[in-house]
C-alpha cells in the first residue's frame, strides 16, 4: 500500500492507495502540501485501483437522492469514450459516481473517502487528480476550508480573487498579474477560511494550464512554448518557472473581479453590485450536500463579498496593462 | 393565513436585493427591491394582508394594484419551497 501525508493549511490528510499510478497523481497534485509525518489525521482518503466496475462495492441509491447527472465525451482516457458523472446521497454519504471510470464514497461526518478507480493506467494523471480533488474539496469543506473556482493573487497583503467559469480570461488575468509582480495563491482553486480575525484567502498552488491563445499574449511563454508541459488539452507551466514572485500562503481578500472578455482595445473596471458577485461565487463554489456545511459556507461568502470591493473587468486587448489597472483600485 | 420561511433556507440582502439559497437542493434565487421587501416581511412572520399594507405604504401604490403581484410572488415562493403556509 502506498501512503502519503499532507498538511493543508493546518488540516492533516493521509492518503492510501494500492496503485503507484494513483499515488503518483496525488503526490504530484498536492506536492506543495506534502509532509513527512502527521501528529494527527483529520482526513483520510483511500483510493483503490480495480479492473472492472463490478468490483466496486454495491451502494443503494435512494429515491430522490440523485441531485446531479451529466455526461459527455471523455478527455484523457485511453479506454473509455463516454464520460458519465452522477452525484447522489446514499446512507449519509455523498457518492460521486463516474460509472466506467470509478466511484468515490465521501463520508463528511467521518472525514473519510473510499474510492475505486477502474484501470487508472488508462487515465491521464489530470483525470485522476481531478477526481481526487473533488473528494478532497468536499472533505475540506467540513473543516471550514471552502474551495472556489477562481484565480487568486496577492500584492502588499491585499488579496485579489478572480472567480469565473472557464473561458472568461481568469488565467490570462493571473499571468498578467504574476508578471506585474503579484504573488501567487492559485490559478484555479484557492481556499477560503473564516476565523475570529476574519476571512483568509489561502493558497492552493497548482500548474497553470494555458491555451495557445493565452500563450500568444506573453512573450516569455511564447518563446518557451516548446518547453511547456502538455496536459490533456492544454499546455501548462508552474508560476515559479517564469515569474520570480514566491507563492504566498495566505492573505486578506480585498478585491473581487469578475472578468469578461470583450473586443475593445482597452480594459476597464466597472463597479459591480455585490449581489451579482455573490451569485457568481455561489455558481463557482457551492455544492449543497450537507445543509449545515452549505449554510456556513453561504454565510462566509456573504461576509466575504460584504467586506471587499467588487468590479467587473471588461478585458480588452491590452492584457499586459492589467497590473496597472488593478493597482489603481487596490491602492497598492 | 400566516406565512413562514422554511428552515432549510439561507438568505441575505445586498444592494437592496435578496439572494436566497435553498439548502435542500442548492438552487439560489434573487429578488428585486419590491420582492425583497415582501420576502423580508414574510420572514418576519407577517401575513398577506399586512404585507399588502406595507408594500402600498412603501411604494405609494393602491392595494388593488399590488395585491395580485404579491399573491403571485408568494405562490411562486411556496412552489419553490422557500416558504410554507402555517
Amino acid at each position: 500500500m502506498y501512503t502519503a501525508s499532507f498538511s493543508i493549511h493546518d488540516v492533516s490528510l493521509n492518503c492510501y492507495s494500492n496503485s503507484s499510478i494513483i499515488a503518483e497523481a496525488i503526490g504530484w497534485f498536492l506536492d506543495y502540501f506534502q509532509c513527512e509525518t502527521l501528529s494527527r489525521s483529520d482526513l483520510k482518503i483511500t483510493l483503490h485501483a480495480i479492473e472492472r466496475r463490478e468490483q466496486c462495492p454495491p451502494v443503494l441509491i435512494e429515491p430522490d437522492e440523485m441531485f446531479f447527472q451529466h455526461h459527455g465525451k471523455t478527455a484523457g482516457d485511453a479506454l473509455r469514450e463516454e464520460w458519465n458523472c452522477s452525484l447522489y446521497r446514499s446512507g449519509g454519504q455523498l457518492i460521486a459516481d463516474f460509472h466506467e471510470q470509478g466511484r468515490l464514497c465521501i463520508d463528511h461526518a467521518r472525514g473519510r473517502v473510499e474510492g475505486d478507480f477502474i484501470r487508472p493506467d488508462a487515465m491521464h494523471r489530470d483525470v485522476c487528480a481531478t477526481y481526487f480533488h473533488l473528494a478532497l474539496s468536499e472533505l475540506l469543506r467540513r473543516e471550514g476550508l471552502y474551495t472556489i473556482h477562481a484565480t487568486a493573487l496577492e500584492r502588499n497583503g491585499h488579496g485579489v480573487l478572480i472567480p469565473g467559469s472557464s473561458g472568461r480570461g481568469k488565467t490570462t488575468c493571473c499571468i498578467s498579474l504574476l508578471r506585474g509582480g503579484y504573488r501567487y495563491l492559485s490559478d484555479d482553486h484557492p481556499l477560503l477560511r473564516e476565523n475570529e480575525s476574519g476571512i483568509e484567502l489561502l493558497c492552493f498552488p497548482e500548474k497553470i494550464d494555458v491555451t495557445d491563445r493565452t500563450i500568444e499574449f506573453f512573450p516569455e511563454l511564447k518563446e518557451a512554448t516548446g518547453n511547456l508541459g502538455w496536459g490533456i488539452q492544454k499546455r501548462y507551466f508552474y508560476a515559479q518557472e517564469f515569474y520570480p514572485s514566491a507563492i504566498v500562503n495566505s492573505c486578506r481578500p480585498s478585491l473581487i473581479i469578475i472578468p469578461d472578455i470583450d473586443n475593445s482595445a482597452r480594459s476597464r473596471l466597472v463597479p459591480l453590485p455585490k449581489n451579482r458577485v455573490l451569485e457568481e461565487l455561489l455558481i463557482q463554489g457551492l455544492l449543497v450536500f450537507d445543509k449545515e456545511i452549505a449554510g456556513r459556507q453561504f454565510e462566509t461568502f456573504c461576509r466575504l463579498v460584504g467586506g471587499v470591493d467588487c468590479y467587473r473587468l471588461s478585458f480588452g486587448g491590452d492584457v499586459l496593462e492589467l497590473p496597472r489597472i488593478i493597482d489603481e483600485v487596490l491602492g497598492a | 393565513m400566516i406565512l413562514g420561511r422554511k428552515g432549510d433556507v439561507q438568505w441575505t440582502v445586498m444592494e437592496g436585493e435578496a439572494v436566497i439559497l435553498n439548502l435542500t437542493n442548492g438552487i439560489y434565487y434573487t429578488l428585486d427591491r419590491v420582492g425583497t421587501v415582501i420576502w423580508q416581511e414574510v420572514t418576519a412572520g407577517k401575513d398577506i394582508e399586512e404585507i399588502v399594507k406595507i408594500v402600498c405604504a412603501r411604494f405609494d401604490e393602491e392595494a388593488s394594484v399590488v395585491r395580485g403581484d404579491i399573491e403571485k410572488l408568494l405562490a411562486h415562493l411556496k412552489q419553490e419551497q422557500l416558504i410554507v403556509q402555517e
